[in-house]
């Protein structure tokens, strides 16, 4: 197997006028060759700041402040913007964006735009090019009329396809799926999952898959990064997570509580009071104590590190570890 | 679907053109009626001032100025009837037969207004529509440049630089840079299109036409390449922030291709619009700033038709002028469908 | 070896002496023309060097707006540019000097002539100069503008009845209330003509006159027509500002109803006309009820009339006087009623300054004293490398405003056309630019003999005999034709030639003058209703003015001896002007080209140019082009024209008699090779030629034309046009002497050389000072004590018997030659 991602404390902070906001504070994972790491939590959590950084992209006023991304034996931080876009970016890793709406540039054909980013980086002809685009559009499920069309003329499901379709066809190491079917309908979704499990099989890709759905989650995830404010809070199997037995994080087990499930009914949904901290000024000690239904005084003073509770299975919470 | 929008858009441009000219006509007619006949009173007493006459009896002269006065209301003929006159200049007009003049000649002495106009047009056009072309570029590639670094320095002081210059009258600066790189550094010349004298041989006068051109293409620059960079800016950082943006970056295409490609091809139909208008309007000239620089092109010509009541040449200037703009616009209606595929033409909203 | 070196170098020296001595023709080599529309920048590139003069008339506040390192490089040419004057409406102009409109009672106090006349009084016309103009200008009193030539008899009247520049408000204000008051007295007034405090009241409400003030001039007739407002006011008489612009005059004021009351009094603005040295026709203009610019002349309703300045004017006008005193007695007394009746009353004249580059002139050109640059300013005109670049001044930029047309009455209209056209023509005769005196160019008088007398009517009948074997053209014959026994004319004159070769090379003769006669008859005669050989504008501007009654024409010893219908007894010379022969075909005068150009211009009127184009030789006229001798396209015309008339060994009617078809051809052939070197049909005889045209440069270059045959030499004009000017700086007496003494005046002189403006102390002169005492004016002679100062002595019985008051003194200084100058003062005698 392998690992094909490592990630050590990696910091991305956005420094606003007002200071700097901890986008993502101190987070440390790895990625194996073939599997899915889900990442799931609140919004603002941090997740697609983590989807941004991996691409070295931070939005503005976004910086990379610390940490390594270790891609394929090498830290790509070290490397100039010209280097990674020539060599990291969709070569080694790509990304399937949240709200396909607005991801294809409206006034270019979908041929021209597949075509643009597939020359700039293969020295390909024409023809060669379009062999492949028509390969990966049939991959995910497409006619080739849809080459000629322009964006807005798209369904949103034709488009998410597409969008795969682009985040593929330089066959990259690592594919980071942003919420990638959050805007679609359930009919659609369910297509869009399938498919991406299909061409992990074919294709042998690693996925990152962000979302805050967690039963999209459980269905394609094998294993799960929950994140809190910026850092991680538990990593753990589809089975460790989702498996209801053994420990795991009063948050994970929060926004389990939270999901509907599909065959049980419950008079009221639970859900976690409160908001998501202020990530400018993080709370002292765990950043989920003020929310956690199980807090104890020395969640408020000491913040609990990440540590293994079973195998494959970290925790960051001063419960858990007593336990 | 497309073709019968394109004809029905061009159908309407040419009535309102009509109407235009028509209502030209009649304002024209209207305003300058009194004006005129005081005009040529005036002018009658002036020539006969100068005549000696000492031959003539009291009724001679009187005779003398009666028939001379009857030449001139000939001339701008005002003898025909309000409502004839209007429609006749309308109808002249639209169907490009502006006529003769009554006063103003070109400067070759020709008085057929096409022929005046048409001397006209491309003087301005050396100058303005150069100009126009120069800024174009220049907004468009400053626009975007400041779009890239917004906030930092070079942005902030292009926008200073804006402000001031927005203040500013277009022919104190022109006086001010003649005053300067024409009399106390004298490096340009001070006015006109040609040196005196004008070189003799099509190179040389080309080269000289170039050398005089410089000062005020200069000027308008200076004037005008701000105002639009700073829109472009706007609008282009408006663009930036669209995901499509962010996903091509992703997808590892090199900025320029990012920002001259996806940007600028999204952001299109404003820039476009204010390039072909620009463009367009630069045929018109400027009645001031042509003045300044002794450049006798279709500002001034509106300036002295106006001047001396020169009914025929003012309405042929404003002919041309309004006909140009008119295309401009059926021609940007009709192309935005293809610079913006989202945006559909001739079909309902 | 040396010594035919030596004599190498003195054969050089002679061969360049002898060359230097030969050359003919104007002053500088080549003339380069361009336009500027920007005022500022044609003064600031004259200052710079950039171009040599400024060929526009620059209003004297941009003068004072230049800073002082710029005017040390310029040099200024001050000329008069136009004047202000006031029209009155004196409706009902008699007593009770009101009258009744839409029911209401309305008074004028203008209807009185004491008023109006105060109104000079009331006015300071120095302040005006000073504040309002900023200084460039000055007073004026009458219609002959100070300091110009032949003016100072008419000035003299105004010095005599106490004008002054300052004016005198007690005085005014004085005779304004004496007048109203005795108007009060009338009976018809009695009761409703009643001051109230400070304002003049009618039936109860104030007394108002209406001031139409012309807005459109903001810094001058505006800033006029309110501080004269305030100045009325002062009397007690309210004024309404009716603020108003170019398009309202002549509705109201001159086309419009006097008893209608739209206007009192109207701000008048004239411009300046050439330099001229006699004013009779300005009179009639300005004062004359027949020419129709006085109050109610254009309108329908009252009209101001005065039979004895109608008849008077009209005779001045008209030539009808026999002796230099019946003239001076006719223009005086019209002046003097003008001045009285007030209804025009002037105010101040203008100046406008040409300028040119200090530095790059030898000594200062000719201008002309009443209008400014002109053709001999360019003959004149003396720089280091001949080269003379002058700027001119167009909101159009534009050299040529209306159509080289040299024939008809409507070509050269404009000030830009002319100033580049009369350099290449020299005329017969022309007014010196100094002094408006007759200079006698290509044709002089050797003898000019006048007899006339007057008949019953007090009409002009000649009689000096004419030969029957005078020459008359008849158009409809078209022949010369012997005049016939029994024929009179007022005139006859002799004159001699001075022909040249014109521009293309071809020598000129007596037969240029036999066919510009002989034109001039053929289109100014309509021989029968659409004769195609007509113009209409052309004929009545020439045709009546034709003083024409038969020619002589001496071929041998080249003379032309020319019987015309015309006197003037004050000046023989403009006699001898207005009969000099010439061989233009123009209408204007200045403008003349070769018979053979005329003549294509003729055929293309009568049968169409090559190019299909119909031509005229009018401006306006539905369907054909005016004629132009510069515009491309008929210049093609023309030369197409000359190669047809080559073909058909054309040789014009009028001279068929005295030309061969291969001297016609000859002519046309230069004419057409002329066309194709220069790319223009103005082929002429003047000391310059068109030889470059560049249209869209706006440039125009003229060269000297220096055949040898050409009459003068480069020097010849400015000494020709040095005239001496005499000015009156100050005067001192006593402001007051005692009856029974005697005191004296004393006069400083200087006298200054045209074209200079240095004035030095006067050398010589005759200075007389006049007392006027009412009627009588006593005259006493100035001797000269120093050079430039003069004394007179006036003694003690001279004024003995005088009443105690106040008197005018004026002092004249003339001299032979020189522009006489006059300066007024008073003394209170007690």
């Amino acid at each position: 197997m392998g690992r094909i991602l490592e990630v050590n404390n990696l910091k991305l902070y956005y420094y606003t006028a007002r200071g700097p906001v901890r986008g993502v504070d101190d987070i440390s994972f790895h990625l194996n060759k073939g599997e899915t790491l889900g990442v799931v939590g609140e919004s603002g959590c941090g997740k697609t700041t983590l989807g941004t950084a991996l691409l070295n992209m931070p939005s503005p006023p976004g910086r990379i402040v610390g940490g390594e991304i270790v891609l394929a034996g090498s830290d790509i931080l070290q490397l100039n913007e010209k280097q990674i876009r020539q060599q990291i970016r969709w070569e080694k890793i790509s990304m399937v964006f949240q709200g396909a709406m607005n991801c294809l540039t409206p006034v270019y054909t979908i041929e021209k735009q597949m075509l643009e980013t597939l020359q700039e980086h293969r020295e390909m002809d024409e023809a060669a090019a379009g062999e492949r685009i028509r390969k990966y559009i049939a991959y995910v499920g497409l006619s080739d009329d849809v080459l000629r069309r322009y964006p807005h003329e798209l369904s949103g499901g034709m488009k998410q396809r597409i969008v795969i379709a682009t985040a593929l066809f330089l066959e990259p190491e690592v594919v980071i799926c942003d919420e990638p079917t959050t805007a679609l309908d359930v009919v659609v979704q369910a297509q869009i999952i399938n498919l991406l499990k299909e061409l992990k099989e074919q294709l042998g890709l690693s996925f990152i898959f962000i979302t805050h759905d967690l039963a999209t989650e459980a269905e394609v995830a094998d294993r799960i990064l929950v994140m809190y404010a910026g850092k991680i809070a538990e990593i753990g199997t589809n089975q460790q997570i989702y498996g209801q037995e053994g420990q795991i994080h009063p948050y994970t087990r929060g926004l389990l509580g939270a999901t509907p499930r599909l065959r049980e009914k419950v008079a009221k949904l639970d859900f976690i009071p409160g908001t998501p901290p202020n990530l400018l000024h993080p709370p002292a000690g765990c950043r989920f104590h003020l929310r956690c239904p199980v807090v104890m005084e020395r969640c408020s003073v000491e913040e609990p590190p990440l540590k293994e509770i079973e195998a494959e299975h970290k925790i960051a919470c001063w419960r858990c570890f007593d336990e | 679907m497309y073709g019968r929008y394109a004809v029905k858009r061009i159908i309407y441009g040419i009535i309102t053109y009509m109407v235009i000219i028509f209502i030209f006509s009649m304002l024209f007619n209207t305003v300058v009626e009194t004006t005129l006949r005081s005009l040529l009173e005036e002018r009658l007493q002036g020539e006969f001032l100068q005549m000696d006459l000492g031959n003539y009896s009291a009724e001679q002269i009187t005779e003398l100025k009666a028939q001379r006065r009857d030449q001139l209301y000939r001339m701008h003929h005002l003898y025909s009837p309000f409502i004839v006159r209007v429609f006749w200049r309308a109808y002249n007009t639209i169907t490009f037969n502006f006529g003769q003049s009554t006063n103003v000649t070109s400067s070759s002495g020709e008085r057929d207004v096409g022929m005046i106009i048409a001397e006209a047009v491309p003087r301005t056009a050396l100058l303005f529509t150069v100009a126009a072309v120069i800024n174009i570029t220049l907004f468009i590639f400053l626009g975007i440049k400041k779009a890239q670094k917004a906030g930092k320095m070079f942005d902030q002081s292009t926008s200073i630089i804006t402000m001031v210059v927005f203040g500013m009258p277009s022919w104190w600066l022109a006086m001010l840079l003649i005053m300067f790189l024409s009399y106390v550094i004298p490096l340009f010349p001070s006015g006109g299109m040609f040196s005196t004298p004008p070189p003799e041989g099509s190179w040389a006068r080309l080269v000289d036409l170039l050398y005089h051109m410089i000062l005020p293409v200069l000027t308008l620059v200076l004037l005008r390449a701000w105002g639009g960079a700073y829109l472009i800016r706007n609008i282009v950082l408006g663009t930036l922030q669209e995901d499509y943006i962010m996903s091509a970056r992703a997808r590892g295409l090199p900025e320029q291709k990012v920002l001259y490609g996806h940007t600028l091809r999204s952001a299109a139909p404003p820039i476009a619009t204010m390039a072909v208008m620009s463009l367009l309007i630069s045929f018109s000239g400027g009645l001031i700033f042509e003045g300044i620089f002794s450049w006798p092109g279709m500002g001034n010509l509106f300036w002295v038709a106006l001047q001396q009541y020169d009914i025929p040449v003012l309405m042929g200037n404003l002919a041309v002028t309004t006909l140009l703009y008119m295309s401009g616009l059926i021609f940007l209606d009709l192309i935005y469908g293809l610079l913006d595929p989202r945006i559909k033409v001739g079909g309902k909203a | 070896m040396k010594v035919f070196r030596v004599i190498g170098l003195l054969f050089l020296v002679l061969l360049l002496s002898v060359t230097a001595l030969a050359k003919k023709g104007p002053v500088p080599d080549k003339i380069y023309f361009d336009v500027t529309m920007q005022q500022d920048i044609g003064l600031r590139d004259v200052a710079e060097g950039k171009s040599d003069i400024f060929y526009y008339g620059v209003d004297y506040p941009l003068i004072l707006g230049l800073d002082e390192a710029l005017l040390n490089k310029l040099e200024l040419y001050s000329i008069p540019s136009g004047y202000w004057s006031f029209i009155i409406n004196p409706y009902p102009y008699e007593a009770p000097y009101f009258f009744e409109l839409e029911g209401e009672e309305i008074f004028n106090p203008f209807a009185m002539r004491e008023v109006r006349y105060a109104l000079s009084f009331l006015l300071n016309r120095q302040y005006v100069v000073d504040e309002i103009q900023g200084g460039g200008g000055g007073p004026m009193f009458t219609v002959a503008t100070p300091g110009q030539p032949g003016t100072y008899p008419y000035n003299l009247l105004p010095d005599k009845m106490g004008f002054t520049g300052e004016g005198d408000e007690e005085r005014a204000l004085a005779e304004i209330e004496a007048a109203m008051n005795q108007a009060a007295q009338l009976p018809e007034n009695r009761g409703k003509l009643q001051k109230e405090g400070e304002w003049w009241t009618f039936n109860g409400e104030p007394v108002e006159i209406k001031f139409f003030i012309r807005v459109d001039d903001p810094t001058g007739r505006m800033k006029l027509g309110e501080y004269v407002s305030q100045q009325i006011e002062k009397a007690g008489i309210k004024v309404e500002r009716m603020l108003l612009d170019r398009s309202k005059f002549w509705g109201m004021v001159y086309a419009g109803n006097a008893e209608k009351w739209q206007y009192t009094i109207y701000t008048e603005g004239w411009g300046a006309g050439a330099t001229r040295k006699w004013w009779e026709h300005i009179l009639a203009q300005m004062y004359a009820p027949w020419w129709g610019y006085m109050p109610g002349g254009f309108g329908d309703g009252w009209k101001y009339k005065h039979e004895q300045l109608d008849q008077i004017t009209q005779r001045a006008y008209n030539g009808q006087f026999l002796t230099i005193d019946e003239y001076w007695d006719l223009a005086l007394t019209a002046q003097e009623i003008g001045i009285e009746e007030a209804l025009r009353v002037y105010v101040t004249y203008q100046n406008q300054y040409f300028v040119a580059n200090k530095a790059r002139f030898n000594n200062r050109f000719a201008y002309g004293l009443g209008d400014g640059l002109g053709k001999y300013t360019l003959v004149t005109a003396d720089t280091p490398d001949g080269i003379v670049r002058a700027t001119q001044f167009s909101s159009r930029g534009n050299l040529f405003m209306s159509a080289w047309n040299p024939v008809g009455a409507d070509g050269f209209g404009d000030v830009y056309s002319r100033y580049i056209a009369e350099p290449l023509y020299d005329a017969q005769a022309f007014e010196s630019p100094a002094s408006a005196d007759i200079l006698f160019n290509r044709a002089y008088p050797l003898d000019i003999q006048t007899k006339v007398s007057g008949d019953q009517e007090g009409n002009v009948v000649g009689h000096v005999e004419i030969p029957a074997s005078a020459l008359v053209y008849d158009p409809v014959e078209e022949k010369w034709v012997e005049i016939g026994p029994g024929k009179t004319a007022f005139t006859k004159g002799v004159y001699g030639l001075r022909l040249s070769n014109f521009h293309h090379g071809i020598p000129a003769t007596l037969v240029d003058y036999l066919y510009s006669e002989a034109f001039a008859q053929e289109w100014a005669t309509e021989d029968f209703a659409g004769d195609p050989y007509y113009d209409e504008g052309y004929g009545k501007k020439l045709g009546e003015a034709d003083v024409t009654v038969a020619h002589e024409y001496d071929f041998a010893n080249e003379q032309i001896t020319h019987y015309f219908d015309y006197q003037f007894p004050p000046d023989e010379s403009r006699v001898g002007f207005r009969g000099a022969p010439t061989l233009s075909t123009s209408a204007n005068a200045g403008i003349g080209v070769v018979w053979e150009i005329s003549e294509a211009l003729a055929r293309m009127v009568v049968g169409g140019g090559a190019s299909g184009e119909n031509y005229s030789f009018s401006q306006g006229i539905e369907g054909a082009l005016e004629v132009d001798v510069i515009r491309p396209s008929t210049v093609v015309d023309i030369r197409a024209e000359l190669i047809e008339m080559i073909a058909e060994q054309h040789v014009p009617v009028s001279i068929k008699d005295y030309v061969t078809p291969a001297e016609a051809v000859t002519r046309y052939q230069a004419a057409v090779d002329f066309i194709d070197q220069y790319g223009h049909a103005y082929i002429s005889n003047g000391p310059f030629y068109i030889s470059r045209l560049d249209y869209d440069a706006n440039f125009v270059e003229l060269t000297a034309f220096r055949d040898e045959t050409y009459p003068f030499e480069p020097g010849y004009w400015m000494e020709q046009l040095r005239t001496t000017r005499l000015v009156v700086d100050r005067v001192g007496l006593p402001v007051m002497v005692e009856k029974g003494e005697q005191f004296m005046v004393t006069a400083n002189v200087s006298e200054i050389i045209y074209p200079e403006v240095e004035s030095s102390p006067a050398t010589a002169g005759d200075v007389k000072v006049l007392l006027i005492a009412g009627e009588e004016e006593l005259e006493f002679n100035a001797e000269a004590v120093k050079t430039g100062i003069f004394r007179a002595v006036i003694p003690a019985d001279a004024i003995a018997e005088l009443e105690s008051g106040s008197y005018t003194v004026v002092v004249i200084a003339s001299a032979e030659g020189a522009l006489p100058s006059t300066k007024t003062e008073s003394i209170v005698i007690y």
